[in-house]
């Protein structure tokens, strides 16, 4: 069974994410921050992981180039709101882009998501 | 006028001046009676106290005019450059509040998005969770709500056209004679039939041997050119006309500073209307974000807002003229592409 490691500070949109999955043979693992996702990877390895970008304290850029570095064959959609919350020049998907397998930005449907998963070859 | 002239007819006046009295008080007995007590007074002596009185009558003359030359001068320049100031600080301002609003709508529609996350997903998966046993009314209220948070997410799209960057733009240079043409003719099979539509400087009646390349994205461009045809086609309620021209204009360095774009070459395309125009206070507004004048319900006034935003990012800008009962012209002014038409110059005949 593939197993997905969801990363989201939101708890509605961390709620939104597990239902959606759960509608597909999954097994679901979710977590609050980076720090967390880091210590459940360790225990019980995720085969994908979905991360939000803007979360306190290490973000989902950072996560990203540390799984990536852990774990060279993990599969990493990244989702994020949009927006320009830093003086930075580019969105945070943009940002994401070079270290992430995929991105997608909030909202999206529940088609979305499982068509980008099928994208990343999860079988759903 | 320069100071050399003002000169000239200063000396002009008190050449005419002097004549004329002189002519007078030497016909007039004035100088013999003021020297009466002078027994023997040389006929000479009459010019002789002409020329003196008289020379310094008309210095004093000569200086008050020529100050009040120079003062009116000045004040012109004064009042010039105050308008100046005027309509720089205005401009500001107005750059400043757009760029402000545009910081506010990135950290917004974080939120928003983040917000309708749940609701777009949860009907999704509600649907399923229902199934068989949903009643047709069950579908149609998930339905109403998924509609609803889609238009909540392209609200928050075109509000983040304001916050986004040049780097998510696609810049291509294109040949402004084609693209405006495909693009006018899809933007005119979007308004009323009742309204005509008109093309100068591209199209049919142009001249295909002088392309005008520009730097610009595609899809920014049509989506400002729409905005602006849709807003043309509401203000002429019955019928009207809709005249778009393209134009080359090279801009100087003060011309350039108050559109506040860099000076050099630039299309003009402009979209002219002859609808109801618009009075002074609606343009001062138009380019804010959430005005608008239509009660459609459908509209969240950003057009223009983000047609503006649009034009920036492709380092261009928007202008508009508009008279009440006359009609409203707005102007687009994109950089033309300096590399291409170098290469176009040099490789193809020079007409």
């Amino acid at each position: 069974m593939t197993h997905v490691l969801i990363v989201e500070d939101n708890i509605n949109v961390r709620i939104t994410l597990e239902a959606v999955l759960q509608q597909s043979n999954l097994e679901i693992t979710c977590c609050t921050q980076a720090i967390e996702a880091l210590a459940a990877m360790k225990t019980h390895p995720a085969d994908i992981v979905i991360t939000d970008i803007v979360m306190p304290g290490m973000n989902g850029i950072e996560l990203s180039q540390e799984l990536k570095k852990l774990y060279p064959d993990i599969k990493i959609l990244a989702i994020s709101g949009g927006g320009h919350t830093t003086n930075a020049d580019s969105s945070p998907l943009e940002q994401a882009k070079p270290f992430v397998d995929e991105t997608l930005e909030k909202p999206f449907s529940t088609d979305e998501l499982k068509a980008k998963l099928s994208i990343m070859g999860i079988k759903l | 006028m320069d100071l050399r002239k003002i000169l000239l007819i200063d000396i002009l006046i008190a050449a005419v001046f002097f004549i004329a009295v002189a002519m007078w008080a030497h016909e007039s007995q004035f100088l013999h009676e003021i020297h009466e007590d002078i027994e023997d007074i040389n006929p000479n002596g009459y010019v002789y106290y002409t020329v003196l009185i008289m020379t310094f009558f008309l210095a004093v003359t000569g200086i008050a005019i020529h100050q009040i030359h120079i003062h009116r001068q000045s004040m012109y320049i004064i009042k010039h450059l105050c308008s100046q100031v005027a309509v720089e600080t205005e401009n500001r301002h107005q750059r400043h509040k757009l760029e402000s609003l545009g910081a506010l709508a990135g950290g917004l529609s974080h939120e928003i998005n983040n917000a309708l996350q749940p609701i777009l997903g949860l009907t999704g998966v509600l649907r399923t969770e229902i199934g068989d046993e949903a009643t047709p009314n069950t579908l149609k209220y998930l339905d109403t709500i998924n509609q609803s948070a889609l238009h909540a997410r392209d609200i928050v799209q075109k509000v983040l056209i304001f916050s986004r960057k040049d780097n998510e733009l696609e810049i291509k240079t294109h040949n402004l004679l084609e693209l405006l043409d495909e693009i006018v003719n899809f933007a005119t099979s979007l308004v009323p039939s009742s309204v005509s539509v008109s093309r100068q400087g591209f199209g049919a009646s142009a001249d295909i041997s002088k392309p005008i390349f520009v730097d610009l994205d595609h899809t920014g461009l049509t989506q400002a050119i729409l905005n602006l045809f849709v807003n043309a086609s509401h203000a002429m309620e019955q019928s009207g006309n809709i005249k778009v021209r393209l134009t080359k204009n090279r801009l100087n360095k003060n011309e350039a500073n108050m559109l506040h774009i860099a000076h050099g070459e630039y299309a003009v395309i402009s979209i002219a209307d002859n609808g109801c125009g618009m009075s002074a206070e609606m343009i001062s507004k138009i380019f804010e974000p959430f005005y608008t004048t239509k009660n459609t319900g459908h509209n969240a006034g950003l057009g223009l807002a983000m047609t503006y935003g649009l034009l920036k990012d492709m380092n261009g800008t928007i202008t508009v003229s508009s008279f009440e009962g006359i009609g409203t012209e707005f102007q687009l002014y994109l950089p033309i592409s300096k590399e291409k038409e170098d290469k176009e110059e040099s490789t193809g005949e020079i007409v």
